[in-house]
């Protein structure tokens, strides 16, 4: 698709001086797109000119539509000497080429200028006319859409999953090539960043390309990352889901006669790792790998990867199993095959895509089938071994390596799918670390195929392990019912984002292990599921997905942070190299310790959303690991941590006593908190009833007497042990405010997520005393002051929810941790009479639901009749969740709207919202207008002057999220949802007065509507409403 | 020592209680010890670490909104900071609220650099910090500059150029601009019991009644930080009351009128000093074409006209029956028969003159 871009300069406002003679500007601006350059006149003397230009014509292919950005460049006639710059606007071109999205893009968008930020605004109008061209050997991927959202698209049904696609392109930094030597700061920063920009649009067309390839049509969850190799290179990575969506809106979708299988399975698959050229070759001995045969390479062998390098796995086995330790092990392999649910294999079969990777977080109900546990890898490699920099193949290999490994842990627990799945590296000089994190479960991929089959019920009767699926599910229903009626409870509410018209069950299939008890490929506590008393759940779950809406929690969620930091030596390449993997699965090990500690002491037994970052300083190792603990319902209930240690004196005696006292405390006081008392209660009950029940699967191999189930006993050789310690020193979150990094919270139902109220960023940088002594202290000291300074912040918004947080931590000096931080301050409203309801749906579902009336109703319907098809009972209960669902629908939203005006009538009428979320509570989401990339690089020579380094990174933030919500706006947007700081990279030398930034942010451009609106608007009436306003975005004053 | 510490967020809020004592110029150390203080730490269970933090953070952000406010029409054509318009509207009028005290001071004042640096003593004398000095210094001759040369209404142009919200605050900066532009002696020994108020009213009043916006004018085109010039040509005319036989017919009716309300005493101590009063009265009037006796204007009411009758013991009652009854027995005066415009100019100068007068006369 070949097409002409045309562009209209208007006007500009607000420039700076650039004559001092005269105090003004004579501007004319140039406007580039690739090689292409064309300009406006000069519009003499004036602060705010008018150009109100001809079109500007660029007629290219679609591949230099994809890859390059529009740049246009204001600037400052001299007659005598070279024009001055004013600022620069980059204008991705992508959100014109998909369809559905808005064929022109026009506002105002603050000129940025590298080394002064942002100096005025100019008002640009952009169009697109594309031909179509159907030519094989493209190399363009116009028309995929991109999603950062890791989730099925508001308004948007998936239809098939094609699976997992990734890309990495690789170029030179153009601050380490010769030239720079000689050139501004100006024009340097000003290469680089036209370089990410160029990069970053290359990787989405490749991956595009491979969407296209394999039938898809969109790729959500995508996950983009800089990694600034520094000598080597730039690498930019690419992953994400491939998937076929269909638009709700329109009914008669007629489902794309794409068909997966007659593709090559996956991309991803199809390269054959070839071997790193890495250095050391060992396996590393974790202080985990006490039992069990440790054969793991065995395991690996057959998905054909020879691992060299230094693989550090996480051992999967202890992210599930809790306190029980142990090493994966090649059983795994027979249970596997057996396992794997042989799906209808009409459409997708799962064993076809050999163990995919997902990115997404928050799924369809129904997807997940059953949770394994968190599986991790990582490795250490050395950036300046790399044969030829230029090229990506060494990196691919590397990824591919991990990737090969994440795999085969996925495989020893049973499991064939890897959900949640994301990437990371941390670089320091030529030590690059990567790690891999994910969730292995069992998947059912076929979601769309269960509605098909009611047109056509004749449903394979071969599956069997579907079939025992189905019985499971059915089971749980019953269950769920009675466990309702008996614990009054308030229940686990929707999760955001579920457009699946099959409204959210609970479903306790999603805990129960995915092996078989007697093939558990390590020594496992197993205990029957407290919902359905048939299966075998594990003690404590670990997820790195948002809670998904079947499995029912009780009480609220808490959020859990886990923090260890390690000093190391500083050797060079090798040596260093051999000393971080050696720490590394210590550190894992520490973790893992923490959040179970952390988890135990909060009577909790699941973690969502697990987000580990590992961080390889020069002098430090650190890892952190961030995430939502909640108490399953189908998992037992975690034992009462109790102190042992040995006891050489009385005084220790007296210490271990109140230490133990303190900890007894704190249960109380968090079991209060997070409205966890009912939870014993529960407990008895499923004790009672845990051989009562013991009919199917061969469970009685199981030995219930190892291990002592009602304490988790913690051992302590020093009372001031620091386990312990860091176990009771959280910082307490002020009353009124609630925490969390997942989208929504465990406990607390969507509709009492009333509106955002600020998105928020905040940058710390501290030294820390890198003596052995000092550093965990200083460490942990630095986070306590993080979270005071966010409490103390946000405490004017109380009662409120902060979540989405996200933490990433750096080590950019020496003896410096940095910690970003973002995440969203949401207002929350205490309702009680939710907790009545059954089934609460999530806003953006719900309201795509409303949207989608006619089509919605009948699909409720027909889903009921699925039920019926394939259950013997609960009808009742499905139809009047359905039902009172529909009807409460609109009552609760009238009412939430009249609250959110009363609290937030003070928010601006035309503001532009920044979330990390994947929804905007209050609003609904309309449509989806484009993925945005920026990247960003600042600059200044006068730092002092700027308000120091503070004062720096405070302008360049908030000028990062002005530009973010220019670019919103043009497109006719009015939020920015899945917003992701991926990179904040600050470079300070106050000594030279200097100091530069690199910010990479991301995030999905859409049009929401207020819910007030919702009553008011026809859905399908198009939105000019919002077109009308990006020309003044922000307009306040007349 | 952490040395970055920020916080940003997509909306611009503001702490009214944090911006307030920025305001007033307290560095940020001071003003965390302040809110301390004041208790703002026990409600939250948050350490003085904290509270600097947030403290130097929402400083850092007003200086860079220090630049929007100093013009802020340009609010309107940002992108940087996203404000909703109450927020907004508080912070232009927090940022442009001045004290009565220390505008008092600055009041005749030369808005020069020179006079900036030298505003100590103000703050000395006013017990306002130093810095707010400086601000509102700023602000007057920022805002007088800006409306200095322009055409229109002095408050309306005000009111647009700097986005307040309030008339009051619009009106206040009109009188200071006006006084300034005719930069009335203000700092007189005499003068110094008087508050901005007094000056403001009288400002008011000379804005309405005098310049090129009275309804009187009909030449509203100029500007109306000066005086109407037709007005003050016809003024002139006013010197012939002062001719002899005027005089004593103007004096007639006044003290006739003024047997039954005054007592005795104050009757005949006016008989005595009417001729000097009156003429004072009417060569303030067409004094008003010089402008060096425009400058003076105030300390001569205060000099000519109101201390002569305090030293007599003349309460405010007795002022404004006299005044009144001046002006009344005027319009009767033959000589406005034959000129029936003038009688316009003397209706017109004398209100304004009278509720000046009065609001001058304290006792």
């Amino acid at each position: 698709m070949p097409g002409t871009l045309k562009v209209k300069v208007v006007s500009a406002r607000g420039l700076p001086v650039m004559d001092r003679s005269t105090d003004l500007t004579d501007a004319f601006v140039e406007i580039k797109l690739g090689p292409e350059g064309q300009k406006t006149d000069v519009c003499k003397k004036s602060l705010n000119p008018q150009w109100n230009s001809e079109w500007f014509k660029f007629e290219v292919e679609d591949e230099v539509l994809q890859d390059e950005p529009l740049e246009l460049r204001v600037l400052d006639h001299d007659t005598y000497s070279a024009h001055d710059a004013i600022g620069k606007v980059y204008i991705d071109l992508n959100p014109l080429l998909v369809k559905e999205s808005p064929s022109i893009i026009s506002g105002w968008f603050p000129l940025y200028d590298t080394m002064h930020g942002i100096r005025g605004d100019l008002n640009v109008i952009v169009k697109i006319d594309l031909f179509s061209d159907f030519n094989k050997f493209r190399q363009s991927s116009c028309g995929i859409q991109f999603f950062c959202t890791p989730e099925v698209p508001a308004g948007y049904r998936l239809q098939y999953v094609h699976g997992f696609v990734e890309e990495l392109v690789v170029n030179d930094d153009p601050e380490y090539q010769w030239i720079d030597k000689i050139r501004t700061p100006r024009s340097s920063n000003e290469a680089r960043q036209r370089l990410f920009s160029k990069m970053s649009g290359q990787l989405a067309r490749k991956i595009g390309l491979k969407v296209l390839e394999m039938g898809g049509g969109a790729v959500i969850g995508y996950q983009q990352c800089f990694d600034l190799e520094g000598e080597s290179g730039i690498v930019i990575r690419g992953i994400g889901t491939a998937v076929t969506l269909v638009r709700l809106r329109d009914a008669q979708a007629s489902p794309l006669g794409m068909s997966p299988l007659k593709d090559s399975p996956l991309q991803e698959e199809n390269h054959v790792p070839s071997p790193p050229p890495s250095k050391k070759e060992r396996s590393t001995t974790s202080p985990m790998k006490v039992a069990g045969p440790t054969n793991r390479r065995s395991s690996d062998s057959d998905t054909s990867t020879t691992s060299k390098g230094i693989l550090i796995c996480a051992d999967e086995v202890c992210w599930i199993i809790g306190n029980s330790v142990g090493e994966s092990s090649g059983s795994g392999n027979g249970s596997v095959s057996k396992n794997c649910p042989r799906m209808c294999s009409q459409q997708v079969n799962i064993e076809l895509m050999e163990f995919p990777l997902f990115t997404m977080t928050t799924f369809p109900p129904g997807f997940i089938t059953h949770l394994g546990g968190v599986v991790a890898a990582r490795s250490v490699k050395l950036l300046d071994k790399i044969h030829n920099p230029e090229e990506p193949e060494t990196r691919d290999a590397w990824w591919n390596e991990i990737r090969t490994e994440l795999r085969s842990h996925t495989r020893a627990m049973g499991c064939h799918a890897v959900i949640g799945y994301s990437e990371q590296t941390s670089i320091c000089d030529e030590i690059i670390l990567l790690s891999a994190t994910g969730t292995a479960a069992k998947v059912n991929l076929n979601l769309d195929q269960n509605q098909s089959a009611r047109q056509a019920p004749s449903l394979p009767t071969g599956a069997g392990d579907k079939n025992t699926f189905l019985i499971d599910r059915d089971q749980n229903k019953k269950l769920f019912v009675d466990v309702n009626l008996a614990n009054q409870v308030s229940q686990k509410l929707g999760h955001g984002g579920s457009t699946d018209d099959v409204s959210p069950r609970v479903n306790c299939g999603l805990c129960h292990i995915p092996y078989k008890p007697a093939s558990s490929p390590f020594p496992i506590n197993l205990t029957q599921c407290s919902s359905c008393k048939k299966r075998f759940v594990p003690d404590v779950l670990f997820t790195t997905i948002n809670p998904p809406a079947e499995i029912r929690t009780i009480g609220r969620g808490a959020f859990i942070q886990a923090r260890v930091c390690r000093p190391k030596g500083d050797g060079k390449a090798d040596a260093n190299a051999k000393e971080i993997s050696d720490i590394l699965p210590f550190l894992e090990y520490e973790l893992h310790n923490q959040l179970i500690n952390k988890l135990k002491v909060r009577s909790m037994n699941g973690l969502f959303k697990l987000q580990m970052q590992f961080v390889v300083g020069e002098k430090m190792l650190v890892a952190v690991a961030t995430a939502t603990g909640a108490f399953l319902a189908p998992l037992p209930s975690p034992p009462v941590p109790r102190l042992l240690g040995q006891i050489p004196s009385e005084e220790e005696n007296v210490a271990l006593q109140e230490l133990q006292l303190k900890i007894r405390e704190q249960l109380q006081q968090y079991k209060d908190l997070y409205q966890l008392n009912t939870i014993d209660f529960a407990n008895q009950t499923c004790q009672s009833s845990v051989h009562t029940d013991d009919s199917d699967d061969d469970t009685s191999d199981l030995d219930f007497s190892t291990g002592n189930k009602d304490t988790f006993v913690l051992e302590v050789d020093d009372t001031r042990d620091s386990s312990v310690k860091a176990m009771l020193s959280d910082i307490p979150q002020p009353a009124g405010m609630q925490v969390c990094n997942t989208s929504t919270m465990p406990g607390i139902p969507a509709s009492c997520l009333v509106a955002n109220m600020q998105m928020f960023t905040q940058v710390f940088r501290r030294q820390l005393d890198s003596s052995q002594q000092g550093l965990p202290k200083d460490f942990s000291e630095i986070f306590d002051s993080v979270y005071r300074r966010l409490y103390f912040k946000l405490r004017r918004m109380i009662p409120c929810l902060l979540c989405g947080l996200s933490f990433s931590v750096g080590a950019p000096e020496e003896d410096e941790i940095e910690i970003a931080v973002t995440g969203m301050c949401v207002a929350i409203e205490d309702n009680n009479s939710h907790n009545s309801s059954l089934t609460e749906t999530p806003m953006t579902g719900a309201s795509s639901k409303s949207l989608l009336k006619p089509a919605s109703s009948s699909v409720v319907g027909a889903s009921g009749e699925n039920i019926d098809d394939m259950m013997f009972t609960m009808e009742e209960v499905m139809e009047g969740s359905a039902a009172s669902a529909n009807k409460g629908f609109k009552l609760r939203k009238e009412n939430v709207k009249m609250k959110t005006s009363q609290v937030f009538s003070h928010q601006v009428i035309n503001s532009i919202e920044i979330t990390p979320m994947t929804y905007v509570p209050g609003s609904r989401i309309e449509r989806y207008i484009g993925s945005y990339n920026f990247f960003f690089i600042r600059e200044t020579s006068s730092l002092k002057e700027v308000g120091g380094v503070c004062g720096f990174m405070q302008k360049f933030i908030t000028e990062v999220l002005a530009i973010v919500r220019a670019h919103v706006s043009s497109l006719g947007g009015n939020a920015l949802v899945a917003y992701n700081m991926t990179q904040c990279v600050l470079l300070n030398n106050e000594h030279k007065n200097q100091s530069q930034c690199l910010i990479n942010v991301c995030g999905d451009a859409v049009s929401a509507t207020k819910d007030g609106e919702v009553i008011a608007l026809v859905p399908e009436v198009p939105q000019p409403h919002y077109r009308k306003h990006s020309d003044s975005p922000s307009s306040y004053v007349t | 020592m952490s040395y970055v510490d920020v916080f940003v967020g997509n909306y611009i809020v503001i702490d009214f209680e944090l911006y307030d004592l920025w305001l007033n110029g307290l560095p940020a150390h001071e003003c965390a010890v302040t809110l301390q203080q004041r208790g703002v730490l026990q409600s939250t269970g948050a350490r003085f670490d904290e509270l600097l933090s947030d403290t130097k953070d929402s400083f850092r952000l007003y200086a860079s909104l220090e630049q929007l406010l100093k013009c802020p029409t340009k609010f309107g054509n940002q992108s940087v900071y996203q404000i909703d318009p109450e927020t907004q509207k508080t912070l232009i009028d927090k940022y442009y609220k001045s004290d009565d005290v220390v505008i008092r001071e600055l009041l005749g004042r030369k808005l020069s650099t020179r006079n900036r640096n030298n505003l100590d003593d103000v703050s000395e004398k006013t017990k306002v910090p130093l810095r707010s000095c400086c601000r509102q210094f700023d602000n007057v001759k920022r805002v007088f500059k800006t409306v200095e040369e322009m055409p229109g209404s002095l408050e309306k142009n005000i009111k647009t150029l700097f986005c307040l919200s309030s008339d009051k605050l619009a009106k206040k900066y009109a009188a200071i601009v006006f006084m300034t532009n005719h930069r009335f002696e203000t700092t007189k020994k005499r003068l110094s019991h008087l508050t901005f108020d007094d000056f403001m009213y009288c400002a008011e009043l000379m804005i309405t009644n005098w310049s090129y916006s009275a309804a009187e004018c009909d030449n509203h085109e100029d500007m109306d930080v000066d005086l109407d010039r037709s007005f003050l040509q016809d003024l002139r005319e006013l010197k012939i009351l002062t001719d002899k036989q005027h005089l004593d017919e103007h004096k007639m009716y006044v003290m006739n009128s003024l047997k039954t309300s005054l007592i005795k005493k104050k009757h005949s101590s006016l008989e005595d000093n009417y001729k000097a009063t009156s003429k004072t009265i009417i060569s303030l009037a067409y004094g008003l074409n010089h402008s060096k006796e425009v400058r003076n204007f105030f300390s001569d009411v205060i000099e000519e006209v109101i201390e002569p009758f305090m030293n007599t013991g003349w309460t405010y009652e007795d002022m404004k029956t006299f005044l009144q009854m001046y002006k009344d027995a005027g319009v009767r005066l033959s000589v406005f028969r034959t000129l029936p415009s003038l009688g316009i100019v003397w209706e017109r100068y004398m209100n304004t003159f009278i509720n000046c007068c009065l609001k001058l006369y304290h006792t």
